[in-house]
């Protein structure tokens, strides 16, 4: 069984008003209406002055203060977007190196938009199961918003700038990933250019397949929903997961939507973020079962149950930039 | 805002459905759901709501909306119905 051993957010401590990306990245009066009134947006974290590698390099110190780094076999960096600029820096040696992980070996993972970072929980778990006891592997999410087109997916949410680094580990202590579940639905791979009679498809298909998968999940896990404390979502706007919620027969007061407004849509940092953002609100408590969930453009959807361990707890307050 | 029955409360959603939808409506009765029967999505119900507050000058408050409320046709008139009572007068 997977354990979460640390998990270590990274949120710059700038902030972006929605209603100032009007100009930026072309919103128009009612589409800020729309994410400010009725979507749950109010500010995006921003990295201005930071690179990705600046990010990731201080969410992993953080996961790895304290930790024998000999025992990290893997880095494995997921993210969103399918490739992170510039083109020729070899970013991931570049984290490995800094990092001191002598023993690790490195890749980074995308192709299932905000999902990756999910399932590359599933991946660090099955590489460790070949590994000696005792070995861990670092888990790094994050990208950083570098165009209009990255920033903003229309009439659903605008996107800002975290990372998180989770140590992960077959044994010890930490968070226990209980179950999981993934699901594609590669009809919508086209995502912004789809047909507008398969995108409204796809608006119409959302909510019900974000159930699914974690409704499969607690499945996997062999829980009940009625076990799950919180659901930790990815925050791409607070309307849609009242919809799911709805899907769920869950009250939305059991979904964690707190940080939306605070720092927009992450890429897929958001249910990491929120774990710990949770737990530093002491929302959630050792024993607590939550899920983390999301979903990505393209059809893509996952959801992983986890029981709440005891440990190091990293806080998730604004970071030095 | 006049005071709105229900059959007019009804002649305005469906005048805003009609636009939201992009399609010829079944009849609209209470019990007619926004989601399953009308094929609403997160999406355009938001584009619905919108709508309301600008034809029907009234405010909604994000905050106490709740998945039941859009649910129905009938939930969502018993919603519109005490918006408009909110609404301050003058």
């Amino acid at each position: 069984m997977l354990r979460l051993r640390k998990v270590a957010p990274f949120v710059p401590s700038s902030r972006i008003p929605v209603t100032e990306l009007s100009s930026a990245i072309g919103l128009s009066t009612k589409e800020v209406r729309l994410f400010t009134r009725f979507l749950g947006l109010s500010e995006i974290a921003s990295a201005d002055g930071l690179t990705v590698l600046d990010m990731l390099l201080a969410a992993g110190e953080e996961a790895l203060a304290g930790e024998d780094r000999a025992n990290v076999r893997y880095l494995i960096h997921a993210h969103t977007t399918q490739h992170v600029a510039p083109p020729g820096l070899r970013m991931v040696d570049s984290l490995r190196e800094k990092l001191g992980l002598t023993s690790a070996r490195s890749f980074s993972m995308s192709q299932q938009s905000c999902v990756t970072a999910l399932y590359a929980l599933k991946v660090a778990q099955a590489l460790l199961g070949a590994e000696p006891a005792g070995s861990t592997a670092l888990v790094v999410v994050g990208e950083k918003v570098l165009s209009a087109p990255f920033q903003h997916i229309p009439e659903t949410t605008v996107q800002g700038d975290a990372a998180v680094a989770s140590l992960v580990a077959l044994s010890g202590p930490g968070d226990s990933l209980l179950g999981s579940a993934y699901q594609t639905h590669g009809r919508f791979h086209a995502t912004r250019y789809m047909s507008p009679e398969l995108f409204a498809l796809y608006r119409t298909k959302y909510g019900p397949f974000l159930a699914a998968v974690i409704r499969d999940a607690v499945r996997d896990a062999g829980v009940s929903l009625d076990d799950i404390s919180l659901v930790l979502p990815h925050n791409v706007n607070r309307f849609s997961w009242t919809i799911v919620a709805r899907e769920l027969s869950l009250p939305v007061s059991r979904i964690y939507l707190e940080t939306v407004p605070l720092i927009g849509h992450c890429f897929g940092a958001d249910p990491f973020v929120n774990l710990a953002a949770a737990r530093a609100s002491g929302l959630v408590r050792p024993g607590s079962l939550v899920i983390l969930a999301s979903a990505g453009q393209g059809g893509t959807f996952g959801a992983v149950v986890v029981r709440i361990g005891t440990g190091p707890i990293p806080g998730v307050g604004d970071n030095e930039n | 805002m006049p005071f709105m029955n229900t059959e007019e409360i009804h002649a305005s959603l469906r005048k805003v459905l009609t636009e939201v939808v992009n399609r010829d409506l079944p009849e609209l009765t209470e019990d007619v759901r926004l989601f399953g029967d009308l094929g609403l999505d997160s999406t355009n119900v938001i584009e619905l709501l919108m709508t309301l507050e600008d034809t029907l000058d009234l405010q909604i408050d994000p905050d106490e909306l709740t998945p039941e409320m859009l649910e129905t046709v009938g939930t969502l008139t018993n919603y519109i119905r005490t918006c408009l009572a909110q609404e301050p007068v003058g």
